[in-house]
């Protein structure tokens, strides 16, 4: 009577750790941007806080690259590839930062949704709409309908 | 033994319902706010959704400033004069939802100014400004100066359907144009294509 009583506890334990931990990671939002938002290069060296859930698994940030655009506006395009061998679906939104670290309120500021098939990378680009923006960040997370 | 295995229980319960959603109080009571470009809004099949307008503001936007064409223009920044763009899908919807992120990015380029007094007779954004300016132009102020936009933007929105059994496949395709009107000829064609498949809508994506 006790193993049994035990056996169905542990059950119970595991079922509800399990979705715990699964419920914690709903939602969570990964970012990547410049590790140094001054660096000007044309492939500066990445800071990535980590992916949300099983997008850490998948997705790997291959390079940003950045230059100008029409005179003065930053131009960045971030490529990601996907490690796994499933098909991963995920939502993504682009942050731009001006020189003193302020977020710039533009149409950039928009969840939109990408999917990229196993193997494959794909490119998210985009262009800043202010002269004097410096520095952005990438937040990504994973799609709600998949 | 079983008191400890209860309270154990409670205390997991307890942690797995403090990491549900809050719900308020009352039944159905379960209105709120929503960010700005939030990917919890709805996505409706048959209709273009608030983050459907931004995104395609904002693809169309770096398009545009991309290509270069804006910079072609003699005198910067150069006066762009937005016309008409064609609502062509099923739903109503006014036009600006598209056009007034899109102006707001412009403008903020510094690579255009946007006339807000130039345009055909009904059609212009802003027709007291206009009027304030003919009389004053016809008083002989010399304060009133009349730039003539270089480029004008237009375009249409279209809206496709197909169906294989019960999915439904929605495309729409957000067409713009800018025409240099010395020469009379389009420079830039901008083409955003937002597309949604599924049997019903959902809440969020």
């Amino acid at each position: 009577m006790k193993t049994k009583i035990q056996k169905s506890f542990c059950t119970l334990f595991f079922s509800l750790l399990f979705i715990l931990s699964a419920c914690s990671q709903k939602g969570k939002v990964g970012t990547v941007g410049k590790a140094d938002p001054r660096d000007k290069s044309a492939e500066p060296e990445l800071k990535k806080v980590e992916f949300g859930g099983e997008l850490e698994k998948a997705l790997e940030v291959v390079r940003i690259t950045q230059g100008k655009a029409d005179g003065n506006l930053l131009r960045m395009q971030v490529e990601i590839k996907n490690y796994s061998s499933k098909e991963v679906q995920f939502t993504h939104k682009l942050e731009w930062l001006d020189d003193e670290g302020f977020l710039v309120k533009d149409t950039s500021l928009v969840w939109k949704a990408l999917m990229i098939r196993p193997g494959e990378s794909k490119m998210i680009e985009s262009i800043a709409t202010r002269p004097g923006v410096s520095a952005f960040r990438l937040k990504i997370q994973p799609a709600k309908n998949p | 033994m079983n008191r400890l295995l209860l309270s154990l229980s409670l205390i997991l319960t307890f942690f797995f319902f403090s990491c549900g959603e809050r719900k308020p109080v009352g039944r159905a009571a379960d209105a709120r706010y929503l960010e700005d470009g939030s990917n919890k809004g709805l996505v409706n099949l048959d209709k273009i959704n608030a983050q459907d307008f931004s995104r395609a503001a904002n693809q169309l936007v770096t398009d545009l400033l991309a290509s270069g064409s804006l910079a072609e223009a003699p005198l910067q920044p150069a006066i762009l004069h937005i016309g008409e763009i064609r609502n062509d899908t099923q739903a109503y919807f006014d036009t600006d939802l598209l056009l007034q992120g899109m102006k707001r990015d412009l403008l903020a380029s510094k690579r255009v100014r946007i006339s807000t007094t130039a345009g055909p007779e009904g059609k212009i954004a802003d027709s007291y400004a206009d009027t304030v300016r003919k009389e004053l132009g016809a008083d002989g102020d010399k304060q009133i100066n009349r730039p003539r936009p270089y480029f004008s933007l237009s375009g249409k929105i279209i809206e496709e359907t197909s169906r294989v059994e019960k999915v439904t496949q929605k495309d729409f395709y957000f067409l713009l144009t800018l025409t240099e009107l010395n020469g009379g000829t389009g420079v830039w064609f901008g083409r955003e294509l937002i597309t949604k498949q599924g049997s019903r809508g959902a809440i969020g994506f």
